[in-house]
């Protein structure tokens, strides 16, 4: 996994980005994250429009972190979007919202999210959540984007 | 059509009565091939049926009042410039005959001197026959042009095949890639697995041999998995498709170091920069990278902390630039400096250090396809610098 | 809910499937894990589960082997993502391809993650325990999918 790859964080509130930064932090994620304040702005991303259609100063994320309540374009929204795009359908999406109503995961899942989490509203919780992240989507799981710079698995190092 | 019609060096002759049998037997005497053609209509047909040029007089065309001639000799080729001989009176003008760039017109005033009207025929008649090489240059031009249209056609097709045996070893590659790592890989799990688990179920119930025994299991598959590892990423490498584009060194090295936290904990890495932009395929740089700075780490004396520093030089042989990798690890003599690179050219006991003997072919294999080359200058005991020769970025 | 909720796993390799049963026993999974051992056995197991009431015994994680016999699991990924009661299910592809084609290919056709089969016991019960910490704690699941 390269540790250049770019996390895109797709959330609004400015409280939740500063304790998302701070829990990645802890969980000892490198990655360069980029935000994004709402819809518009990752579907901007994503296809490369605007000033982002600099690909190697804005490249396509190996992960992208979706908050459901935007404003404008729903979370919701965004997730169709992605999974019709196909260039960058196959992009994992780890959903994290606030909101716990269960109809909001079923229809998470059914528009293609890889997960689902729920935020709560300690600081703990938040980097409970970014240490799985790191261990599980950066360190264990297989992304499109992480097999691109990589021939084979580590020969040396166990 | 059987082919184009050859030159006919046939004189045809449209005169008046008595003069026409007269002259033709004169004609015929001197060896010019001649014939007598009735009317003005019938001359036009032979001429199209091919002749060298015509004999005839000037009253014959100004009769023309069908533009019988002019119309026969707009009919001819481009290349075609049919002559024609015309005897006049003394009195006429050739402002009576029809103005035509058409014509191809020799006066000759009558009364005719025999030795002036055949230097005309033959004259007329050499033209005639230039004008039929000319026409055959504009075929054998016209043939070669077609010769290269389909030249170029058979070029395209083998093109397409090229390019399709190509996608075909790239698929065979892949193909085998995915076979050789689910096929060999499998029964390397299987080893591995049943191992461990009648250590971890009935490793109470053996001796220290027995433990020994299975652990023993555990390691040569272990070390398989390794060398199957080894081999995909050089068969990849061989024969796979790249793209060269511009790469940070620099980056790719950090890269390598937060992905194995081998080499953050075990090893020191300094870089000194700067590291300039090069040519490269990013995952076969990363291979590069992560093969050398991983046998820095393994290949050090008991007890010392392996150090490597990286640093760029540009090269002597030409305008690449050389990354350099020193590292303070147990050295090499220089009889091994070139054997080293080959697979399977290990040059210490395999039981001291672990190492499949492919990585170093791999990282040569891979420069080689980037378009640069490697070595290494050392001295036993006292490290090694590695060096990767690559093209500068455009 | 998540101890009841049982685990399909679709692998045709004995050996695998002996040390998955024992590397999720290791990490404490005491879901009830039900075996495939090719596509169509898969295929038909999850048709049956349509026909079951709402949420009962509908496997919400199924770990998924890309080569079988008879059905590739590509194939089985496709055809379970255009069923109505299967599109929210959690599918992790579990296989020893490394090959970007497939990992780009699965992901596309809605693969939830793609992990390649370790090698060793010990990257195999560390596997286990990701799982059990991911997916059946903290990931929240569709219900009923």
């Amino acid at each position: 996994m390269s540790a250049t790859s770019v996390i895109l964080v797709v959330e609004d509130r400015e409280d939740d980005i500063i304790l998302l930064r701070k829990a990645l932090s802890v969980a000892a994620v490198n990655n360069p994250l980029h935000f994004v304040r709402n819809g518009e702005e990752a579907l901007a991303y994503l296809s490369g429009e605007g000033k982002y259609a600099r690909r190697d100063e804005f490249p396509l994320p190996l992960l992208i972190l979706l908050d459901l309540k935007l404003p404008g374009l729903s979370g919701f929204d965004v997730l169709a979007w992605i999974r019709q795009q196909e260039g960058i359908r196959a992009l994992p999406v780890v959903v994290l919202t606030s909101s716990d109503q269960l109809s909001d995961v079923n229809r998470a899942y059914e528009l293609g999210a890889n997960s689902f989490f729920v935020k709560e509203f300690d600081f703990q919780n938040f980097v409970d959540v970014a240490k799985l992240l790191e261990r599980y989507w950066l360190k264990m799981v297989k992304t499109p984007q992480s097999s691109r710079n990589n021939t084979s698995k580590p020969t040396r190092q166990d | 059509m059987t082919g184009p019609p050859v030159f006919e060096e046939r004189l045809l002759v449209l005169l008046p009565g008595r003069d026409a049998e007269r002259t033709l037997q004169i004609l015929s005497e001197s060896k010019i091939d001649c014939v007598a053609c009735h009317n003005l209509p019938a001359l036009c047909d032979s001429i199209h049926q091919g002749a060298g040029a015509a004999l005839l007089t000037e009253e014959a065309i100004l009769a023309d009042s069908d533009h019988c001639l002019e119309n026969a000799l707009r009919r001819e080729p481009p290349w075609s410039n049919f002559p024609l001989i015309v005897l006049t009176q003394q009195t006429s003008g050739i402002r009576h005959l029809p103005a035509s760039a058409l014509l191809n017109v020799t006066l000759v005033e009558r009364p005719v001197r025999f030795l002036t009207l055949r230097s005309v025929i033959d004259a007329a008649l050499r033209h005639r026959r230039h004008q039929y090489e000319i026409r055959d240059t504009l075929l054998h031009l016209q043939q070669a042009q077609v010769d290269l249209k389909t030249a170029n056609r058979d070029l395209e097709i083998r093109v397409d095949e090229r390019t399709r045996k190509l996608q075909e070893t790239i698929s065979e590659l892949e193909a085998f890639s995915y076979s050789v790592s689910h096929d060999l890989r499998a029964p390397l799990r299987s080893m591995q697995g049943y191992a461990h688990a009648l250590l971890e179920d009935y490793g109470q119930q053996l001796d220290d041999q027995g433990r020994k025994f299975l652990a023993k299991i555990s390691s040569g598959a272990a070390r398989l998995d390794l060398l199957v590892q080894d081999i995909l990423a050089y068969s990849r490498i061989a024969k796979g498709q790249i793209t060269l584009e511009n790469v940070s060194p620099g980056d790719i090295i950090r890269d390598v170091v937060e992905t194995y936290p081998q080499l953050r904990e075990k090893a020191s890495v300094t870089i000194k920069p700067p590291l300039p932009t090069v040519s490269a395929h990013p995952a076969y740089l990363t291979q590069c990278v992560s093969n050398l700075l991983g046998n820095a780490v393994k290949f050090v004396a008991p007890g010392v902390q392996p150090q490597v520093t990286v640093w760029a030089e540009p090269d002597p042989a030409n305008d690449h630039v050389r990354l350099c990798f020193e590292d303070n690890g147990i050295g090499l003599a220089p009889q091994h400096f070139k054997d080293i690179f080959e697979i399977f050219g290990r040059v210490n006991a395999g039981h001291l250090y672990e190492g499949t003997g492919i990585g170093l072919a791999i990282v040569r294999k891979a420069v080689e396809r980037m378009g640069g080359t490697v070595g290494v200058t050392s001295e036993l005991g006292k490290g090694s610098r590695f060096w990767l020769s690559l093209r500068r970025a455009a | 809910m998540t101890e009841s909720v049982p685990i399909l796993l679709v692998e045709d390799n004995e050996d695998d499937v002996f040390f998955m049963r024992r590397a999720l026993t290791a990490a404490s999974i005491s879901n009830p894990v039900f075996v495939a051992e090719d596509g169509q056995k898969a295929i038909a197991y999850l048709v049956g589960t349509a026909s079951r009431v709402e949420g009962d015994n509908c496997p919400s994680l199924i770990l998924l082997d890309l080569k079988l016999p008879v059905t590739k699991g590509l194939d089985v990924l496709a055809w379970l993502r255009q069923q109505p009661h299967l599109r929210g299910t959690v599918v992790l592809i579990l296989t020893s391809s490394n090959e970007p084609s497939d990992i780009r290919e699965a992901y596309r056709l809605g693969a939830n993650s793609y992990l390649v089969k370790p090698t060793t016991t010990e990257r195999l019960n560390e596997l286990a325990k990701a799982l059990k910490n991911f997916w059946l704690e903290f990931n929240s699941f569709a219900p009923g999918s």
